[in-house]
C-alpha cells in the first residue's frame, strides 16, 4: 500500500509529510521518525496484558514499507526508540535490523531510551544525545519551550493528535503532524501509542492521518 | 417434616409473640420449603419481613438440628449494598442474642477494616453478610474452602437488583463454586416483584436442583397523584427540569411529616435543591442534596439526619432507589419521568414503609405530555406491569476475571470449572472452542499462537491453574469487580474542604473562573491540581450544574404499551384519568393541527417551514429504540435517493429534518419501516465499531486488560500506562477474533441497541395503519418536545475525506 504524503517547503528544503508517520527528506536521502516505543507490547505481556506481538511486527513493517517507498541511506529516530528494557520484541527488531544492515540508523535520544550504550552499538545505532543539527534544522525529543534562532526544531514525544468535530454525533480522533514557524511535531510511530490532544493553538498548522491518507485540517 | 411440629419452630414462635409478633403466611411457607431442602426466591413487597423468612429458615433449622456450637459460616448473606449491611448485621445479631443462640454475625465488604477481617479469619463467624466482589475476594484466597466447609445456605438479597448486571453474573459464577464446594447447598434469593420472576429463579438456582418461589398476598398500597396546575398553560410544552411547578410543591412538603424529592439526573437535583431554597427560604436548616457525587460521608450524615427525624426534605437522585428503610418518610415527589414502572414503583415504596401503611407518590411533570406518562403509570400500577430485568449472557469479561480469581486462589483444574460454569445461566451456551479461547487468553495471551511470547499471568502446573507471582496477585484482587466508573475527580475548596466529584470529562470543558454547581453550592473553578479539582465560593447567582454523563434512561417497554392506550383515550376524548381531562385543550390542538394518534396506528407528520422539511414519526417506543429507528429510516431513505437528514428524538418518537422536499407516501413508509434486513440495516446506519469501542472500556477493565482500582486509580507505573482505546484498535486489527471485541459488539447491538426491541416495534408498525399529516409553519404538541430536543445525530454517506473537511478542528494537543 503506497501511503500518501504531503509536500512543504520550509527554509527551500523540499520535506514531505507522510500518512505512514514519517518525515521524509528527499535531498538529504533521510526518514525522521518519532517515539517508535520497540518492547513496550512484550512489556505488558510480561505483566500480564495480553498484547500480541504482531503489534510491533506491523510497526517494523511499516519502517520497511516507507524504506521501500522513499529509498533513504538514514533513519533518524527522534527519541523514544526502546520503551524500557530488553525483551523478546528488542530480539525481533534485531533480526529485523539485519536486514537492513546498509541503513544508517541514528537515535536522538529521548527519556526512554534507556538501554546500555553497548547495545546501541551492536545493533549498529548511532546515539545522539541531546539534538542533532542538520541545517536549518535541529532533531530533538522534545521541542524546546522557546524557539530557536535559526533553526527549526523537528521533534516527537508529545505524539500530537487532532479532534475533528462534525455534524454526527461522534468527533474523529486523528494523529497528526503539527508545524509553526518554528517547530515541528511528529506523530507517535507506533501503533500502540496513545493521543494527546487539547487547545487549538493559533498559528499552528495541523496535517492529520486517516489511514493511508494525510490532509491539511 | 411438618415444621410447625419442630422445637426451632416452636422456639421461634415464642420469641415473636413475646414481641407481639406473628409470622406471615409467606415466612411459614418459606421455613416449611427450606425444611423440606428446597431451594428458592422468596417475593414479597418491602416492609414485610422477607429478611426474617430466610434467616430464620437457617436459624428453626439449626436448633432442629442442635448446631449452636458448630465451626465455620453457616449462612452467607449477599447483599448488593454495604449500606445496608450494617442495619442486617444488628437485627440478626439482636435476634439471636434474644433467641440466646451463641452465633456471630459479622459484615465484610470494601470497608471492613483490615483488623476485623483478620479476627474473622481466626474466629469465623456463624453467619457473614457480604457483597459479591467479597465473595470473590474470599475465593481469591488460599485455603477459603475451610470458611466455606459448614456452609448451610446463601441467601441473596435484592436479586432484582443483582439480576440484569454483570454483578448478577459474578453471583452466579460464586454460587457455582461454592455448589461445587458444598453440594448440598440450598440458594435462597429475595426479590421484589418483577416481570420476569420464573426466570430469575432460573437464574439464581440453575438445573434440576428442587426449587420453588414464595409469593405474598400481601400488596402494597400505593397512592399515586399528579401534580396539575390549576392553569394547564403553565405547563411548557418541552422540557425537562419541571422548575416553575416549585411552588405547587411547597404545601406537599408542609403537610408532609419527611418527603423525598427523586429527580432523574444530579444536575436536576442541584437545581432543584437551589429552586426550593428560593421559593420555600424557611426550609433552610431542614433540607438536604444527596446524589452520587456528594461526598460519602456527608451522605451518611444525611441518611442519618433522615432516620433521625430531623429533616424536612431530601432532594435526591437513584442514590436513594435503594438502602435502608428511613421511618419518618411518609411522601414521595417524582419530578419527571421516572421512565420505568418498577422504578416509579420502587420510589414510591420509600415511604410509608410499614406493612399496612399507604406509599404517597406525588407525580411532577415538567412538561404537558408527561401527565399521560403519569396517567400511563397509574394504569401501569394496577395491572402490576413490572419490567423484566434480562439476565446478562456470556459475558466473557467476568468469566475471565472470575478465572484469575480462582487462579490467585486456590487454583483450578479446567474440567470441573468448565462443568461449573457450563451448568450457570451466564454460560451454559459456552462451547469448547469459547472455553479453549478463554484458558488460552489467561495463560498465554491469546488465540494467535506465537504472538504472545514472555505473556505471563496464570500457569498451568501439574493441571492447576495457579497465579504464581505475587504482584500479578495483588493487582488482580484489587481489581475484582464488575462496576467501572467513569473517570471522577475530586473538588476542593482552595482552603480545604472536600465538596464530591466530578466527571473528568465536565471539568476538561471548564475555564478558570467558570461557576458551576456542587452539592448546593455554587462554586467558581480555580485550577486542576493534581487529579483536584480546586474551587472557591461563587459570588455568582446562578451557574451551571454539571451534566453528568448516562442520565437519560429510555422509557420501557411495558410503560411506553399503556403509554400508547392512553393516547387511544385521548383521542375518543371519553377518559376519566384527572391528568388526560387536564389536557384535553392540548389533544383538541394536536387534533385540529394533525391528529392524536391511537394504539393501532402510527402517525407521521410532515412539518414544512423557512428550517426545512421535518418528518415527526411517533412509535412511541423509547428514546433509544428512536434514536436507532432514526438512523435506520434515514439510512433507509437516503438509500432511494441522494438526501442527508439530522435527526432529533424523545421518548415518544423522532424527527428527520432535511432541506429536500421529499415526498414520503404509504407505499414508501412501509417499505423503510420494514423489519427485513434489519441487522444489516442497522450496522450500515450507525457507527457500531464507536460504539463497540466505548462497551470495551469496561470489558477491558473487568478482564484485566487495563489496571483500575475501584476507587478509580489507574495503574501508577508509568511505562504500562494504556487505555482501553489503544487496545480495542490492536484488537481490531490483530486478534479480530478476540472473544472480548465480539463481546463489546453484542452488548452495543442487545443492550445499546436493543435490537429484539426495535424488531419487534417494527412488527408492530408493520401491522398498524399509518397516518400521514402534513402542516405548514407551526409545530404540534407531540412535535414539540422533539423538535427542541438539543441532542441532534446526522446520516450521511460521504467518505472519511469528505467529513474531515466538513469537520473543521476544534481542538489539537500535544
Amino acid at each position: 500500500m503506497i501511503t500518501e504524503f504531503i509536500e512543504l517547503e520550509i527554509k527551500d528544503e523540499r520535506l514531505l509529510l507522510t500518512a505512514g508517520r514519517a518525515l521524509v527528506w528527499p535531498s538529504k536521502e533521510l526518514i525522521i521518525i518519532a517515539d517508535l516505543h520497540l518492547g513496550k507490547t512484550a512489556l505488558f505481556r510480561q505483566h500480564g496484558m495480553a498484547i500480541p506481538s504482531s503489534v510491533q511486527e506491523n510497526d517494523l513493517e511499516n519502517i520497511s514499507k516507507l524504506l521501500a517507498q522513499f529509498p533513504s541511506r538514514k533513519l533518524i529516530v527522534v527519541g523514544d526508540m526502546f520503551h524500557q528494557d530488553f525483551n523478546n520484541d528488542i530480539q525481533s527488531f534485531f533480526n529485523w535490523r539485519n536486514s537492513f544492515d546498509a541503513l544508517e540508523i541514528i537515535l536522538v535520544e529521548g527519556n526512554h531510551d534507556k538501554l546500555p550504550a553497548s547495545f546501541y552499538k551492536k545493533l549498529d545505532i548511532t546515539l545522539v544525545q541531546q539534538y542533532l543539527d542538520i541545517a536549518p534544522f535541529r532533531f530533538v525529543h522534545k521541542t524546546p519551550k522557546l524557539p530557536l534562532e535559526d533553526l527549526i526544531t523537528i521533534s516527537g514525544h508529545l505524539h500530537p493528535g487532532v479532534r475533528l468535530i462534525g455534524k454526527a454525533k461522534q468527533g474523529m480522533r486523528l494523529p497528526c503532524f503539527t508545524l509553526t514557524e518554528s517547530a515541528m511535531v511528529l506523530p507517535a510511530f507506533s501503533l500502540f501509542t496513545g493521543l494527546h490532544i487539547g487547545e487549538a493553538v493559533k498559528g499552528c498548522q495541523y496535517y492529520a492521518i486517516a489511514g493511508n491518507k494525510i490532509m491539511k485540517v | 417434616m411438618q415444621i410447625s411440629r419442630t422445637k426451632g419452630y416452636k422456639k421461634i414462635i415464642a420469641w415473636m409473640k413475646a414481641a407481639g409478633n406473628k409470622p406471615f403466611d409467606f415466612q411459614k411457607e418459606s421455613w416449611q420449603k427450606y425444611e423440606d431442602g428446597f431451594s428458592g426466591i422468596i417475593n414479597a413487597p418491602t416492609g414485610f419481613g422477607k429478611t426474617f423468612s430466610v434467616f430464620l429458615s437457617v436459624i428453626i433449622d439449626a436448633v432442629n438440628k442442635d448446631r449452636y456450637n458448630v465451626k465455620g459460616v453457616q449462612l452467607l448473606w449477599v447483599t448488593p449494598l454495604r449500606s445496608l449491611a450494617k442495619d442486617l448485621n444488628r437485627a440478626m445479631q439482636t435476634a439471636l442474642n434474644e433467641l440466646e443462640i451463641p452465633w456471630q454475625v459479622a459484615v465484610r465488604n470494601g470497608d471492613t477494616p483490615i483488623a476485623e477481617r483478620a479476627r474473622q479469619l481466626k474466629k469465623v463467624p456463624q453467619i457473614l453478610i457480604i457483597t459479591p466482589e467479597t465473595i470473590h475476594l474470599l475465593l481469591a484466597q488460599k485455603d477459603h474452602h475451610l470458611l466455606f466447609e459448614n456452609l448451610q445456605c446463601v441467601a441473596v438479597d435484592e436479586w432484582h437488583e443483582l439480576l440484569g448486571s454483570k454483578r448478577g453474573v459474578m453471583t452466579e459464577l460464586a454460587l457455582s463454586r461454592l455448589k461445587g464446594l458444598q453440594p448440598n447447598l440450598r440458594v435462597w434469593g429475595i426479590s421484589a416483584t418483577i416481570g420476569n420472576i420464573d426466570e430469575a429463579l432460573e437464574v439464581l438456582i440453575p438445573g434440576n436442583q428442587n426449587k420453588t418461589l414464595v409469593l405474598t398476598k400481601e400488596r402494597k398500597k400505593t397512592n399515586i397523584i399528579s401534580i396539575i396546575p390549576e392553569e394547564i398553560d403553565t405547563l411548557p410544552w418541552a422540557g425537562h427540569m419541571g422548575l416553575n411547578l416549585a411552588e405547587l410543591v411547597v404545601p406537599i412538603i408542609e403537610k408532609s411529616n419527611t418527603t423525598l424529592i427523586f429527580t432523574n439526573t444530579r444536575g436536576q437535583s442541584e437545581a432543584w435543591y437551589q429552586r426550593i431554597l428560593q421559593v420555600y427560604p424557611d426550609i433552610a436548616g431542614a433540607i438536604a442534596l444527596h446524589h452520587g457525587s456528594i461526598d460519602l460521608e456527608l451522605r451518611s450524615w444525611i441518611e442519618d439526619a433522615l432516620h433521625a427525624n430531623v429533616l424536612k426534605v431530601v432532594i435526591c437522585t437513584s442514590s436513594l432507589d435503594l438502602g435502608v428503610d428511613f421511618k419518618p418518610v411518609d411522601t414521595v415527589i417524582q419530578v419527571g419521568s421516572p421512565k420505568g414502572v418498577a422504578r416509579f414503583l420502587q420510589r414510591a415504596g420509600r415511604s410509608g414503609h410499614s406493612p399496612n401503611e399507604v406509599s404517597n407518590i406525588y407525580f411532577l411533570p415538567t412538561h404537558s405530555l408527561e401527565l399521560v406518562e403519569a396517567a400511563a403509570l397509574k394504569r401501569a400500577e394496577q395491572l402490576n406491569l413490572i419490567e423484566d430485568r434480562t439476565p446478562m449472557v456470556m459475558t466473557f469479561d467476568v468469566l475471565i476475571q472470575y478465572l484469575v480469581t480462582l487462579a490467585v486462589g486456590n487454583g483450578f483444574r479446567a474440567e470441573e470449572v468448565f462443568k461449573e460454569i457450563k451448568n450457570t445461566h451466564a454460560f451454559s451456551e459456552i462451547n469448547e472452542e469459547e472455553w479453549i479461547w478463554i484458558l488460552q487468553f489467561i495463560t498465554v495471551g491469546g488465540g494467535s499462537l506465537g504472538a504472545y511470547e514472555e505473556f505471563k499471568k496464570v500457569e498451568i502446573i501439574d493441571g492447576l491453574y495457579k497465579v504464581t507471582s505475587r504482584r500479578t496477585a495483588m493487582n488482580h484482587r484489587m481489581n475484582i469487580g464488575a462496576i467501572v466508573s467513569a473517570p471522577m475527580l475530586k473538588v476542593k475548596f482552595l482552603s480545604g474542604g472536600y465538596i464530591g466529584m466530578v466527571e473528568e470529562y465536565f471539568v476538561s470543558k471548564l475555564n478558570a473562573g467558570d461557576s458551576f454547581v456542587l452539592g448546593g453550592h455554587i462554586l467558581d473553578f480555580v485550577a486542576l491540581k493534581d487529579m483536584t479539582v480546586q474551587v472557591r465560593k461563587s459570588k455568582a447567582k446562578k451557574a451551571i450544574a454539571p451534566s453528568w454523563l448516562g442520565g437519560r434512561l429510555p422509557l420501557s417497554s411495558n410503560l411506553t404499551k399503556v403509554l400508547r392506550d392512553k393516547f387511544t383515550e385521548a383521542y375518543y376524548g371519553n377518559s376519566v384519568d384527572p391528568e388526560l381531562i387536564a389536557l384535553q385543550p392540548l389533544f383538541e390542538k394536536q387534533a385540529f393541527m394533525s391528529h392524536v394518534p391511537k394504539a393501532n396506528e402510527l402517525l407521521v407528520e410532515k412539518i414544512t417551514n423557512k428550517e426545512g422539511i421535518h418528518f415527526f414519526f411517533y412509535p412511541f417506543e423509547g428514546r433509544l429504540v428512536h434514536e436507532v429507528m432514526g438512523s435506520l429510516i434515514a439510512y433507509r431513505l437516503s438509500k432511494l435517493s441522494p438526501i442527508s437528514f439530522s435527526i432529533a428524538m424523545n421518548d415518544y418518537g423522532f424527527e428527520l429534518l432535511t432541506d429536500v422536499d421529499l415526498q414520503l407516501d404509504e407505499p414508501t413508509l412501509r417499505k423503510v419501516l420494514t423489519p427485513e434486513n434489519l441487522i444489516s440495516d442497522i450496522q450500515n446506519s450507525i457507527n457500531a465499531t464507536e460504539m463497540a469501542r466505548r462497551k470495551f472500556r469496561d470489558i477491558a477493565t473487568i478482564s484485566g486488560l487495563i489496571l483500575q482500582n475501584n476507587r478509580g486509580k489507574f495503574q501508577t507505573n508509568k511505562n504500562l500506562q494504556s487505555s482501553a482505546g489503544i487496545f480495542f484498535n490492536v484488537f481490531e486489527q490483530f486478534e479480530a477474533n478476540s472473544l472480548l471485541l465480539r463481546q463489546s459488539y453484542d452488548e452495543v447491538f442487545y443492550q445499546q441497541l436493543e435490537e429484539p426491541r426495535l424488531a419487534a416495534a417494527l412488527q408492530r408498525i408493520e401491522q398498524s395503519d399509518i397516518i400521514l399529516t402534513e402542516i405548514r409553519g407551526a409545530f404540534t404538541p407531540l412535535s414539540f418536545p422533539i423538535k427542541v430536543d438539543s441532542k441532534r445525530n446526522a446520516i450521511s454517506s460521504e467518505s472519511i475525506e469528505e467529513r474531515i473537511k466538513k469537520m473543521k478542528a476544534d481542538m489539537v494537543k500535544w
